[in-house]
């Protein structure tokens, strides 16, 4: 595969990672209803609340009036807000305070968190070029995200927290060192020769050829001092030859 | 605290499980969307756990490491499962709205973690969305349509009948920028911003005097507390009438 080849291939999937859930939810708006993200209102209970303390925070910070249930507030009396805790209109009011807040800003945050959260997992996973299309695929596809996008509900930050895990996740429970190498395309004694000099400096510098002596008899040497390294240098190494197939159940 | 004072909150909990046990086989109750991610979530956290314990297993057979990728996933879904069941009821898309993000979670480790069985388990994830893209489109158009296709006059009613009697005072304390009411119409929007929006369910149960500044009550309520509030009317709407609460103390 051509060098040109993976980069479009790259930025394809990730495109469709980060604006995938927003281009449907917006195409699906303006198809299904003929109109723009900008008519949205809050209807349901939760949503109305949601918003208007979201509203409340951008505009009196924790100074407007009671969210309560029956007058029962909070036995802090640190926030005025009501059953679900201060962090959503916090975190919404925020940027309500800096931008302003109408009707419809809560699905543009809602689209924006998820966006935000899909850069990150593509950021932090560094997963091949085939299965990061198929992370795009997964999260086009998944019904709940464009359901509750358009919505004033805190569901969208809860998916876009779950994206934005992802990505660390994976990267402190990286695969096997041979996965790692098969994952960025090539074979263990392949990407050896190839970062060989880069390796021996990396050895030299980090140790790792210390930890590579602690490895179990029967490791092929090759892959020796290369668990670190691979992790650590995860971006020198060029694009793949292999097949996507290949690549995708690696 | 002693064990018999724990055993009316065991068997609270005990029913609860119950409950959520039986409504997990009536489907019928749940609208299609819902039925579609709960088989979808059962049957994600059965083949998960699964391989998770196959590719345990091998890699202790083989003493190579175990990437954690499929059992975080599997794991984190299965606690959120069990405190689901015992502390949450299956009403009110409950499993749709919470269960989802550990579902997105745990897929998108299937796709990052090494081996071919977590990656086919993200595919038949992505093939049953494809294939239920249909009951999707149903379920965002009935549930959506009221929030982008709506009357706007409600809410200029109701911004006309708080203006100039509703309004923020900075400075002042929070019950006395606050509307307590016993609607709740998506036109409460109109509402301006400080004011805070307390809601009454249960007028007899809520202890008086109100403390709440602006009340919006509908005459059913008003007649269900327990004594007869001071109020000014202030404006009359479709779905109650909007006073000021004379015993908040208010200015």
């Amino acid at each position: 595969m051509s060098r040109v080849a993976h980069l479009f291939g790259r930025s394809a999937a990730t495109l469709i990672c980060v604006a995938g859930v927003p281009a449907l939810v917006v195409t699906l708006v303006r198809w299904l209803f003929d109109v723009r993200i900008s008519a949205f209102r809050p209807l349901l209970n939760d949503e109305v609340t949601f918003w208007h303390q979201v509203l409340t925070f951008s505009r009196a910070g924790f100074h407007g009036g009671y969210y309560t249930l029956g007058e029962v507030t909070n036995p802090s009396g640190f926030t005025p807000f009501g059953l679900h805790g201060p962090g959503f209109p916090v975190l919404y009011g925020t940027i309500g305070a800096l931008a302003g807040w109408q009707r419809h800003d809560i699905v543009v945050l809602n689209l924006i968190a998820i966006s935000t959260a899909a850069a990150v997992w593509v950021l932090l996973s560094r997963i091949s070029t085939p299965r990061l299309l198929l992370s795009g695929l997964l999260l086009v596809t998944f019904w709940p995200l464009p359901y509750w996008a358009p919505t004033g509900m805190q569901e969208s930050l809860h998916h876009a927290g779950a994206i934005l895990m992802g990505g660390p996740v994976c990267l402190r429970a990286p695969a096997r060192a041979e996965d790692v190498d098969r994952r960025h395309g090539m074979d263990c004694p392949e990407r050896a020769r190839v970062h060989q000099t880069f390796v021996a400096d990396a050895d030299a510098t980090l140790g790792v050829g210390d930890l590579a002596r602690e490895e179990p008899p029967g490791h092929d040497r090759d892959c020796r001092g290369l668990r670190v390294v691979v992790v650590a240098d995860c971006r020198r190494v060029q694009p793949n030859d292999r097949t996507d197939k290949e690549l995708l159940f690696s | 605290v002693s064990v018999s004072d724990l055993a009316p909150a065991a068997r609270l909990v005990w029913a609860n499980v119950r409950f959520n046990v039986q409504r997990t086989f009536m489907p019928a109750e749940y609208a299609p969307l819902e039925v579609l991610h709960r088989v979808q979530y059962w049957s994600w956290l059965g083949v998960a756990g699964l391989a998770g314990a196959v590719i345990a297993w091998r890699a202790r057979r083989s003493q190579a490491g175990l990437t954690l990728h499929l059992p975080i996933a599997v794991v984190a879904m299965s606690i959120v499962v069990v405190l689901m069941f015992f502390f949450y009821t299956l009403t009110n898309w409950a499993e749709h709205r919470i269960l989802s993000a550990f579902l997105l979670f745990g897929a998108l480790l299937c796709c990052a973690a090494p081996g071919r069985t977590p990656v086919l388990l993200a595919v038949a994830l992505i093939a049953s969305n494809l294939a239920s893209a249909g009951v999707f489109l149903n379920g965002f158009e009935s549930s959506r349509r009221d929030q982008f296709i709506w009357d706007r006059r409600g809410i200029y009613e109701l911004q006309d009948a708080l203006e100039g009697h509703v309004v923020y005072r900075p400075g002042e304390p929070r019950w006395c920028n606050t509307l307590l009411t016993a609607q709740y119409p998506p036109h409460l929007v109109a509402v301006p911003a400080g004011i805070g929006i307390s809601v009454v369910r249960e007028p007899d149960l809520v202890a008086l005097p109100l403390r709440s500044h602006y009340l919006l009550l509908d005459a059913p309520s008003l007649a269900e507390f327990k004594a007869p509030l001071h109020t000014r009317p202030l404006a009359t709407l479709p779905y109650g009438t909007l006073y000021e609460n004379l015993d908040s103390q208010c200015k």
